[in-house]
C-alpha cells in the first residue's frame, strides 16, 4: 500500500508545483491523474489553491469547479472500473 | 467509505472557504501570495547563483585545479557575476526610469511566474501601499509596452490580469483598422480584412489601453477562399526575462 500512496503524494505534489511555477497545465492534468486513480479529496483543495492565488476577486473559480467536477463525475467510474 | 468521507469532508471546507473569501472580499488570498513570491524569489536566486557560480561547469577541469586557485576563481567569478547582474539591472531601471519619466507611477518588480497562471495573471511586488489602486496599466519597463491592468491589491502585493490573457477581448488598431483583439495566453489573436496591408512587426495599439502600444504582429496567415487574414499579436520580448514593470497610476 505503501507505493500507492507514494503515487498520489507525488501527483499532489507536481499539481502544487504546477500551480507556483508553472506552465499553467501541468495542474489540471496532474488533477486529472489524481481524481482518475484515486478518490482524493486533494484535488478540490488543489483547485482551490490555484484559484485563490491566481483569480482576482470575483473571477469564476474555474479551477475549484473543476476540481469538485472531477472528483464527483469519475467517483462512481472509479467505484466500478478501477477500485 | 473512509475516502467517501474525506472526500465529502474536503468539498465542505472547500466550498466553505470560498464563501469566506467571496464574502470578505478576497481576504484569504494574501498569505498564499506571499508563499508564492517567496518560492519564485528562491528560485530564480537559486537559478542566478548555479548560472553565475559554474557549478555545473567541466568537472574534470575542476578537479585538476588545486585548492587554492579553485577557490580564487570562484570567488572572482562571484564577484563578475555580481557585477554583470548589477551591470544588466542598472541598465534596465535606466529603461524605466525613462518610460516612468513620462507618466506618474511606481516601479515593482515581477514576483511570480508570468506563465503559471491559467487565467493569464501574474503577481508583481508592489500593492496599495505603494499606491496601486484596481485597474492601474502596467506597462514593462524596458520599451513601455502594455502588459495588463492591475485586477487586484494586497498591502505588498497585486495581481496583474494580462492583455492577452485567455478569452479577453481588446480593442485594438492596426494600420489605421480597427480590430478586436482575443487573448490567447501569452499572445492575441484578430481578424483583419485581406485589404489592410499588415505585416510581422507592426504596432499594435489598444483604445482599451490609452492608445498605448500592446504588441507587434507575430505572425500573418491569410487563405485564398476567405476574406480575411488571421493576425497574431504578441510582445516582442520574453516576460520572463522582464524583471521590472512600471505601474502607472490613475488618476
Amino acid at each position: 500500500m505503501w507505493y500507492i500512496r507514494y503515487k498520489r503524494a507525488i501527483f499532489v505534489c507536481i499539481a502544487l508545483a504546477g500551480i507556483f511555477v508553472g506552465p499553467w497545465w501541468i495542474t489540471p492534468f496532474a488533477m486529472l491523474l489524481l481524481a482518475l486513480r484515486f478518490q482524493a479529496w486533494e484535488v478540490p483543495c488543489i483547485g482551490l489553491c490555484a484559484d485563490v492565488l491566481w483569480g482576482a476577486h470575483g473571477f469564476l473559480p474555474l479551477y475549484t469547479l473543476f476540481g469538485l467536477i472531477l472528483t464527483w463525475v469519475f467517483e462512481p467510474l472509479r467505484e466500478r472500473l478501477l477500485l | 467509505m473512509r475516502g467517501r468521507r474525506a472526500l465529502i469532508l474536503g468539498t465542505v471546507v472547500v466550498l466553505l472557504i470560498l464563501l469566506l473569501d467571496f464574502l470578505s472580499g478576497g481576504g484569504v488570498r494574501g498569505g498564499l501570495r506571499m508563499l508564492e513570491s517567496s518560492v519564485w524569489g528562491m528560485m530564480e536566486r537559486g537559478a542566478g547563483a548555479l548560472a553565475h557560480v559554474g557549478i555545473f561547469k567541466s568537472r574534470e577541469a575542476l578537479i585538476r585545479e588545486n585548492e587554492t586557485l579553485r577557490a580564487q576563481l570562484l570567488q572572482m567569478q562571484t564577484e563578475t557575476a555580481v557585477s554583470s547582474v548589477l551591470q544588466e539591472e542598472n541598465a534596465r531601471l535606466r529603461d524605466v526610469a525613462r518610460v516612468a519619466a513620462e507618466s506618474i507611477g511606481t516601479t515593482a518588480r515581477i514576483i511570480s511566474s508570468p506563465y503559471a497562471s491559467a487565467y493569464g495573471t501574474f503577481l508583481i511586488g508592489a500593492g496599495a501601499r505603494d499606491g496601486i489602486q484596481e485597474g492601474d496599466l502596467v506597462l514593462s519597463g524596458e520599451d513601455g509596452f502594455v502588459l495588463g491592468r492591475v485586477a487586484s491589491v494586497d498591502t505588498a502585493s497585486s495581481l496583474v490580469a494580462a492583455v492577452f490573457a485567455p478569452g479577453h477581448s481588446t480593442q485594438a488598431s492596426i494600420h489605421g483598422a480597427d480590430v478586436s483583439v482575443t487573448g490567447w495566453g501569452a499572445s492575441g489573436r484578430a481578424s483583419v480584412s485581406r485589404d489592410v496591408p499588415v505585416v510581422e512587426e507592426d504596432v499594435v495599439r489598444s483604445f482599451d489601453y490609452e492608445n498605448r502600444v500592446i504588441g507587434t504582429v507575430a505572425s500573418v496567415q491569410s487563405h485564398p477562399a476567405s476574406a480575411e487574414q488571421e493576425v497574431f499579436i504578441a510582445l516582442p520580448f520574453s516576460l520572463t526575462k522582464t524583471p521590472f514593470v512600471y505601474v502607472v497610476h490613475s488618476l
